[in-house]
Parts: structure tokens; C-alpha cells; sequence
């Protein structure tokens, strides 16, 4: 269940109030930066290890299965339509606070992929698993994973 | 490599301290809570950690204790103070299998192992969930993060089948069998229609399929053939225990099997010389923070195939008289979800069960137990431990 919220003023002998102000820049790496920058010019690039014949998405710098390392000839533009493999409706932000519009995450197997691909599912009026969903752009293009809306079902 | 154990000497459990669980343990600070149960484990063990402790193991993480570097803070209320001490940022049953490693070293005769957890310290316990994400992807769509268990979930029934009324069945079970058990702190009677008509928090996903966070701490006192012999103790004897994490990245884990479990049970089994689990062992703890895992680790651990564990719990076959209890002391659900510390909790019930000491919710006969824990999502990482009275 999600923690209640104290709205109790809790005597201020017994605890004592502190905080962790965190902050990082984390590295993307070679193989994320270059999915990124595909992402702005409206490429989805993923990558294939030969020998287990196996395409990731995201791209890897090696392969999960046979751990070789996977070079700059690997990478290619998948399609941007896919299978949807799961979906969830999120009625909760990170925080624990309700959100006025809930919206869809989705698990979508991208065409010519192995592997399981997270992101939104947008305009998708009843989703079921296994209908056929297609990527849909933002015009506005930065490098990040927000550079697609998400996907739609078609 | 395989761990036989064969050649080298027994390891027991030969003492268990529980303080809590309770929703919110706010009279205790975390030292002072890890002291309660450390004192009881101490008495039941018959052990003076001042003297007869070899090894300490404490199992925490910095975020969620709210101090970098905690493991600095975990020695003097075990009695550990200038003493052999190291943590491990993981669940509890991590703890017993670093335990039992030493031991079998021939350098300790005793080891102990801690977790804890002070879940209501926490003001923001779902950001720290949240930070859990790869933040490069997952992270970014800065969704609760039972949103994780919400995909796998959808994945898990809608492959094999299983049904909301199963998995209503599951938070009925074991919030009933919490009423039959001191340490738990959500003991309660549900209908089906309580479970299904809750508000979702990701769908399929509903707030009473989610274990509730507690407080609470467990230490257990592990010691071989040797000081059992020596202190004349009540042991539980170790008989096979392992642990094991498939792909942690959302792109590539396995999401309608629960992998960690099968691949952590069969090195487990073999150490065990167990080759049935369901017809060998007497009674099941294994996680069930979101109601259907408790279905979906029974199926990884190799009891039922795939989607059929919920004809079994339908038939009342995981009731505490029934053929394959399952959480009989309330699970996480009942006890309450105590994270680095359900590992423990697991263990703690089998051990009152091996040694009949479980009092109303006592499993007649059981001579061999299994513990399973998760570390909850986004993980792919399970640990398991087979005990025994013989």
C-alpha cells in the first residue's frame, strides 16, 4: 500500500528533521549517447551481436548473452513500429502524489528487436497486448529519451 | 564450481531475535530497536556476543537508513563494537548465505547476521524507490515505481492465465494468517470484494495487492557442529542456500518468470539433495510484496508449472493445515513489508516452525522449511535457503 502521509505534528523531542540534497550528471556512455543523438534525427538505432543473433534496444557496448564487445559496424535503425507486450496505467507520480491525468507506460517489443523496449503509450484508446503500435515524434528534439512521445496503437 | 558442503562441518541457525513489526516503531531509535532483537537472539542462542561471536554481518543500504557509509553505525548494538564486522546492501537471506561462507571457512565458529528496517524514518520512501531506476531511462518517465510490478504483473497473468481472484486470494490468505502471528503488524480479515474493488496505483496493480511498509528489526545467531554441540541448542541446520539476479535492465530481464527463483532454487535443491521440492518440504515462506509474486516465485522455485499455483491456493492447499502451507506466519503482506529485513523474516518463521514453536499457526510435523526472499523492484535478485531439524 502506498505509506500514509503523517499530517500529525510529531513531537520535535523525539525526532530530529535532516535531508540528502543529491545531485549527479550521470554519464550516458558511448552506445547511449549514440542512441540519443539518433533519437534527434528521428532514427530509433539499436545494435546486433552476430554471433547470438540477438538485437538490442537500447544499444550495448557488448552482448548480455556472450559478453563480446559490440563495435561502431554493429548499430542500425530498427523500425519504429513494434508489438505491444505490456502496458500499465499510472495513477501515481515518483513522489506518491496523485496525478489529475493518469497516463500509460508500456513494454514494446520494437520490429527486428529482441528485447523489451520501455516507454509511454500515448492516443491509445484500448490497448491490449499484442496489438501493433507505431513511435510517434516530438518536434521538439533534443537527444533524450523524450525526443519520442511514446507510442500509439495502430 | 558447485557448493557441496559435503566435506566441511554443519551450520545451524541456533538463535532468533525479532523486535516489531509494527507500522511505526517511533519510542525505539534504529540502534536501540537493533538492540531488542540482538538481545533476544543473544538469550535464545545462549551466546555472550562480547566473547563468543567470531563474525558480525549487517544488511542495509545508505539511502534508506537516511546516512552514507551506515555500515559504520552498525556494530555497537550488536556487541560488535571493535569487533569483526561487514555489511552487505541487501536482503537478509544475502546475509545468511555471507554467514554460512564464513563458517564453512573453518575461521568462525559463530557468526551473526542483522537486518532492519525503519521504513517509517523515511519522509520520502518513494523517491528512494524511485532512485532505484536506471536513471538514464526508467527514471525519466517519473512514474510511482510500482509501475515496474504493475508491467510484470500484466505480463505474468496474462500469459498464464491467472486470475484477479487468485491474487485476491493471496492478500486474503495472508492477512488472515497475520492474526495468528505477534510479530506481524497488518493481521486482517478480507473479502474478495475488499481486495478487487481498491483503487489501482498502476493498473493491473491495486493498493491492497502492495505490502505495506513496517519497522522492525531481526538478528539470528548461526554457529557450527561444534558450539552446537558445545551449548546444547535448539539448531535448524542449513541444508542448501543460494541466491542469484537475472539482467537487472528493463530491455533485457525476464518478466513473466520469476528467473532469480529457478536459478537460485536448482543450485539450492541440488545442494539440498532435495529432488522434489513440493513432496520434500513441509512449509513455504517466500515473497510476496505484490500478492501475485507469492504464485510466481512457488511456480520459479519449481513447485507447480507456470500458472498453477493458483489452483492450489484455490483449493486450500497453502492453508497452514493444508498440503503446501505458503506463508503461513502472513508473508510480507502480513507482516508487513520490511525490505532489507524480509529476507530475515522468512527465516524467522521457518525456524519457529522447525522448531515448533509457532503456536496457533504451527505447521503439524514440519521437519523441512524454505525461505525465499526478493529484493522488490526494480531487482531481478532473489535468495533462498532450505532449513532443517535433521
Amino acid at each position: 500500500m502506498l505509506p500514509t502521509k503523517r499530517n500529525a505534528k510529531h513531537n520535535s523531542v523525539r525526532e530530529v528533521e535532516g535531508s540528502f540534497p543529491i545531485h549527479f550528471h550521470y554519464t550516458a556512455g558511448i552506445s547511449t549517447e549514440k542512441f540519443f543523438l539518433g533519437l534527434k534525427e528521428k532514427k530509433i538505432l539499436g545494435n546486433t551481436c552476430a554471433t547470438c543473433n540477438f538485437t538490442y534496444l537500447p544499444p550495448k557496448i557488448f552482448c548480455e548473452d556472450c559478453f563480446a564487445e559490440l563495435g561502431n559496424d554493429t548499430y542500425k535503425e530498427v523500425p519504429q513500429t513494434g508489438i505491444l507486450e505490456s502496458y500499465t496505467e499510472i495513477y501515481y507520480d515518483f513522489r506518491g502524489d496523485k496525478l489529475e491525468t493518469p497516463y500509460f507506460l508500456a513494454l514494446i517489443k520494437v520490429d527486428e528487436t529482441d528485447t523489451m523496449f520501455y516507454h509511454k503509450l500515448i492516443d491509445t484508446e484500448n490497448p491490449k497486448i499484442g496489438m501493433k503500435v507505431s513511435a510517434i515524434w516530438n518536434d521538439d528534439r533534443k537527444g533524450s529519451i523524450h525526443d519520442l512521445n511514446g507510442f500509439k496503437g495502430i | 564450481m558447485q557448493l557441496t558442503g559435503e566435506s566441511m562441518e554443519k551450520v545451524a541457525i541456533i538463535g532468533v531475535g525479532v523486535e516489531g513489526f509494527r507500522p511505526e516503531i517511533r519510542d525505539l531509535s534504529y540502534k536501540e530497536m537493533v538492540y531488542q532483537a540482538a538481545v533476544k537472539a543473544y538469550s535464545d542462542a545462549d551466546i555472550n556476543p562480547r566473547e563468543e561471536v567470531d563474525t558480525f554481518i549487517s544488511c542495509e543500504e545508505d539511502f534508506s537508513m537516511g546516512t552514507s557509509i551506515t555500515d559504520e553505525y552498525a556494530p555497537d548494538q550488536l556487541g560488535a563494537a571493535q569487533r569483526t564486522v561487514h555489511t552487505i546492501t541487501g536482503d537478509g537471506i544475502q546475509g545468511i548465505v555471507a554467514a554460512y561462507m564464513q563458517i564453512k571457512t573453518g575461521m568462525f565458529d559463530v557468526a551473526v547476521v542483522e537486518a532492519q528496517s525503519r521504513s517509517s524514518d523515511i519522509k520520502t520512501h518513494n523517491q528512494i524507490q524511485h532512485l532505484a531506476f536506471d536513471p538514464l531511462y526508467a527514471r525519466q518517465f517519473d512514474a510511482i515505481y510500482h509501475s515496474a510490478g504493475a508491467l510484470e504483473k500484466r505480463m505474468y497473468t496474462s500469459e498464464f492465465g491467472v486470475s484477479e481472484e487468485a491474487i485476491a486470494n493471496v492478500v486474503i490468505k495472508n492477512h488472515e494468517n497475520a492474526l495468528r502471528n505477534p510479530n506481524a503488524a497488518y493481521g486482517m480479515r478480507l473479502k474478495e470484494f475488499d481486495v478487487l474493488e481498491a483503487e489501482m496505483v498502476a493498473s493491473p496493480l491495486r493498493d491492497t495487492e502492495i505490502s505495506s511498509s513496517v519497522d522492525g528489526s531481526i538478528v539470528v545467531v548461526l554457529a557450527n557442529e561444534k558450539v552446537v554441540k558445545e551449548k546444547d541448542s535448539n539448531p535448524v541446520w542449513i541444508k542448501g542456500i543460494n541466491y542469484a539476479t537475472n539482467s537487472p535492465n528493463f530491455d533485457t530481464r525476464e518478466w513473466k518468470k520469476a528467473k532469480y527463483a529457478e536459478l537460485s532454487a536448482k543450485k539450492a535443491y541440488q545442494m539440498a539433495g532435495i529432488k522434489n521440492p513440493h513432496d520434500e518440504i513441509d512449509v513455504f515462506e517466500v515473497d510476496d510484496t505484490y500478492a501475485f509474486k507469492e504464485l510466481q516465485h512457488l511456480e520459479g522455485l519449481g513447485l507447480f508449472e507456470y500458472g498453477k499455483a493458483a489452483e492450489a491456493l484455490m483449493n486450500g492447499e497453502f492453508s497452514n493445515k493444508g498440503s503446501t502451507p505458503v506463508n503461513v506466519s502472513g508473508g510480507v503482506l502480513g507482516m508487513g513489508n520490511a525490505h532489507d529485513a524480509n529476507g530475515l523474516q522468512r527465516i524467522s518463521e521457518i525456524v519457529e516452525q522447525l522448531r515448533g514453536h509457532a503456536g496457533r499457526r504451527q505447521v503439524k510435523g514440519a521437519k523441512t522449511g524454505l525461505a525465499f526472499s526478493w529484493r522488490g523492484v526494480p531487482t531481478t535478485a532473489g535468495a533462498v535457503a532450505i532449513l532443517s531439524k535433521e
